[in-house]
């Protein structure tokens, strides 16, 4: 990854995956509350060059704002063509979510300028109860 | 006397020769009537819930069990909620109107759940098997031929 994202020439009014498109947002189905949550978000460049590409994503379920989902590394230079992938976390809400993952594209203006969006919902899960590292000791009283 | 004796931790590669006492963990030695003080220590995720903690003795049959239960004790609605390191003490007391004789070697099955052990409500969660056994002492003291007569005073 390089030190500097590299600009787009041209900005133009995007919002509908002009240069870039995400592909995937991968998620569990269901996740149970308080639990961490692993989100996998691919983006493609459709560009003919290597432009600066960033992540971000938020978590709808009826809180405001809407919490935003971490990406420890949230941008990269994309080839032309090539497709990167972004890891990120969440804590599960006690609510099911909705997923609304965004790419941005690196403007001539040295602007993020968002792109791109896709949802992806997560259920609230029962988790089961789970006991391990057992062991026993037994003393006379 | 049985001082802090471990037990072993949760395994399955046990009972090679089921039916048959391979005496290769632990053996605890015990008396009719006395106290044993049993430390379960654990570690537990999920929802906070009501457990019950089940011993039973008796004899694996078979590498995979069944489990032949000659007594059961158990402790229930435990509350426990998560966390790591946890502990449970537990006591129970061996008897010989348990039906356990002298010299008598047993397995012992520690089972984590919900509900009645002994009842078909019983709900199993988690099971505790290890390699040792307990024995009732080749000179525990027993009583026999028990009778009382009564006299008007």
């Amino acid at each position: 990854m390089e030190q500097q994202p590299i600009a787009v020439s041209v900005v133009r009014k995007a919002g509908a995956g002009v240069y870039t498109e995400i592909t995937v947002v991968e998620a569990p189905a269901s996740a149970s509350a308080g639990s961490l949550v692993q989100v996998r978000v691919s983006i493609k460049n459709k560009t003919a060059s290597t432009i600066g590409i960033m992540v971000g994503g938020a978590l709808e379920y009826g809180a405001s704002p809407w919490p935003t989902i971490s990406f420890p590394n949230n941008w990269a230079n994309f080839p032309a063509g090539q497709s990167y992938y972004f890891d990120g976390t969440f804590t599960m809400p006690a609510y099911a979510v909705v997923i609304h993952a965004y790419s941005y594209y690196y403007g001539a203006d040295s602007a993020w300028h968002f792109d791109d969006e896709r949802t992806k919902s997560v259920g609230l899960g029962v988790s089961e109860p789970n006991f391990s590292n057992l062991s026993v000791v037994y003393s006379l009283v | 006397m049985i001082e802090n004796i471990f037990i072993g931790k949760q395994s399955s590669a046990r009972r090679e020769t089921g039916g048959t006492k391979v005496v290769d963990g632990t053996m605890i030695t015990i008396n009719f009537g006395d106290t044993v003080k049993a430390t379960c220590k654990f570690d537990y995720s999920g929802p906070s819930g009501y457990f019950t903690f089940a011993l039973q003795i008796g004899t694996w049959t078979g590498p995979l069990g069944p489990f032949t239960q000659k007594i059961t004790w158990q402790t229930k609605n435990i509350s426990i909620s998560p966390g790591t390191n946890k502990t449970q003490v537990i006591t129970f007391v061996v008897t010989q109107v348990s039906g356990l004789n002298p010299g008598d070697i047993y397995d012992m099955n520690w089972e984590i759940g919900t509900g009645d052990r002994e009842t078909s409500g019983w709900q199993l969660i988690e099971r505790l098997i290890t390699d040792d056994v307990i024995k009732i002492a080749d000179e525990a003291s027993v009583f026999s031929n028990l009778s009382v007569s009564y006299q008007p005073a």
